[in-house]
């Protein structure tokens, strides 16, 4: 006869608990980090491509990149940064905290304000993986169709930001565009929808949101070293 | 892949748990639609993660809770079919109270101490880890 043996546990307890071992590490670093997560084809590179060249005298971005195969995100995205790293999933459909953990190893974060992950282009399975980022941001783009929101129900709920790209082609091509907006406010409307097109450098509202992000970690981890610094003086 | 990776995680979360000289007999896993799960595909996984985990004949139970919403203006609750339904006010907006479940409930074990004996019984002594195949054998003869 067999025995019972309750556990109640989230099946990814293990990749999370090292998905806070990242976030530690991030935090102590004062890098802002994002999980950037869209289906192939969404502009993720290219949105990151344009976010490097934008704010090169601005800030310091590190960019972990996940594709199955091939360098050539890293490749055009090195043309930018040389805080790049490119990750080959093989045939894994997202990156985990272990393979993130890996890849900041080649990256010195001391020397980072931001770190932008990209995750493999999938709208499913990175979702599910925690990878210790501060924020969560869902890429949809109007060439994907009008229902992609309302069919990926999991990255819109926990999605702290949400980008809409392409915006260019609403003449050409039928997405209605108001119930797009519907189908996120129903599920979240906590997280800001940006309006973007890369291709025509309209994406100021993404700069903005990321150096006021990027900004506010800073200050966050002054703050932290300055209680630190008066915790010591207090205890000699 | 997916569910792959997802067997994987299970397997590695299970030997924390498996009490020692025990076997797994059983996994039951509550997992809500939110996450995109195909059972048929997650069971497919589980076979071939758990056979290379030594575990070969264990069994994934996989429950799917339904979605359950609530209306943040009327306050109703209900189980809709799709998660993009709208509350019966009219109201788009909602929060989500079931259907993203992704929890590993039990697990049931089984003595390996005395399915050793009576694999040793049943096949002589000193022939070790042969239960699964031996009994796979005894089928096959009672066939012909």
């Amino acid at each position: 006869m067999s025995t019972k043996v309750p556990i109640v546990e989230n099946v990814l307890k293990l990749n999370d608990e090292l998905a806070l071992q990242n976030r530690e590490l991030f935090q102590r670093s004062g890098v802002f980090a994002v999980d950037l997560i869209g289906a192939p084809g969404a502009g993720k590179t290219a949105l990151l491509e344009f976010t490097l060249r934008q704010l090169k005298d601005v800030i310091n971005i590190g960019v972990i990149v996940g594709d199955p195969a091939t360098s050539r995100d890293g490749d055009r995205l090195a043309k930018y940064s040389r805080h790049i790293v490119q990750v080959n999933t093989g045939s894994g459909c997202h990156l985990d905290a272990n393979q993130v953990r890996h890849a900041m190893d080649k990256l010195k974060l001391a020397d980072l304000d931001v770190l932008i992950i990209e995750n493999v282009g999938n709208l499913i399975c990175p979702v599910s993986f925690n990878l210790g980022q501060h924020c969560k941001i869902g890429m949809f783009s109007v060439s994907e169709g009008d229902d992609k929101a309302a069919k990926h129900p999991n990255l819109v709920v926990s999605a702290d930001l949400l980008i809409l790209n392409k915006m260019d082609l609403i003449p050409y091509i039928p997405f209605d565009l108001a119930r797009f907006r519907q189908d996120v406010e129903h599920l979240n409307r906590a997280a800001p929808l940006l309006e973007i097109s890369v291709v025509r450098n309209q994406a100021a509202s993404w700069l903005d949101w990321l150096t006021a992000r990027a900004g506010q970690q800073k200050s966050f981890r002054k703050a932290g070293k300055h209680k630190e610094k008066a915790v010591a003086r207090s205890q000699r | 892949m997916h569910e792959v990776s997802i067997a994987e995680s299970l397997i590695a979360l299970i030997r924390r748990h498996l009490p020692a000289h025990q076997r797994l007999v059983q996994a039951t896993v509550r997992i809500g639609p939110m996450h995109g799960i195909v059972p048929e595909a997650m069971e497919m996984a589980w076979n071939i993660a758990s056979a290379d985990a030594g575990w070969k004949g264990s069994r994934l139970i996989v429950m799917t809770p339904p979605w359950r919403l609530r209306c943040v203006v009327c306050g109703r609750c209900w189980e809709p079919v799709t998660v993009d339904e709208h509350c019966v006010c009219g109201a788009a907006h909602v929060e989500i109270l079931g259907g993203d479940e992704f929890q590993l409930d039990s697990i049931d074990v089984h003595s390996a101490a005395k399915h050793r004996r009576r694999n040793t019984a049943r096949h002589g002594r000193g022939r070790p880890r042969t239960f699964t195949r031996g009994v796979a054998h005894e089928h096959q003869s009672s066939h012909r």
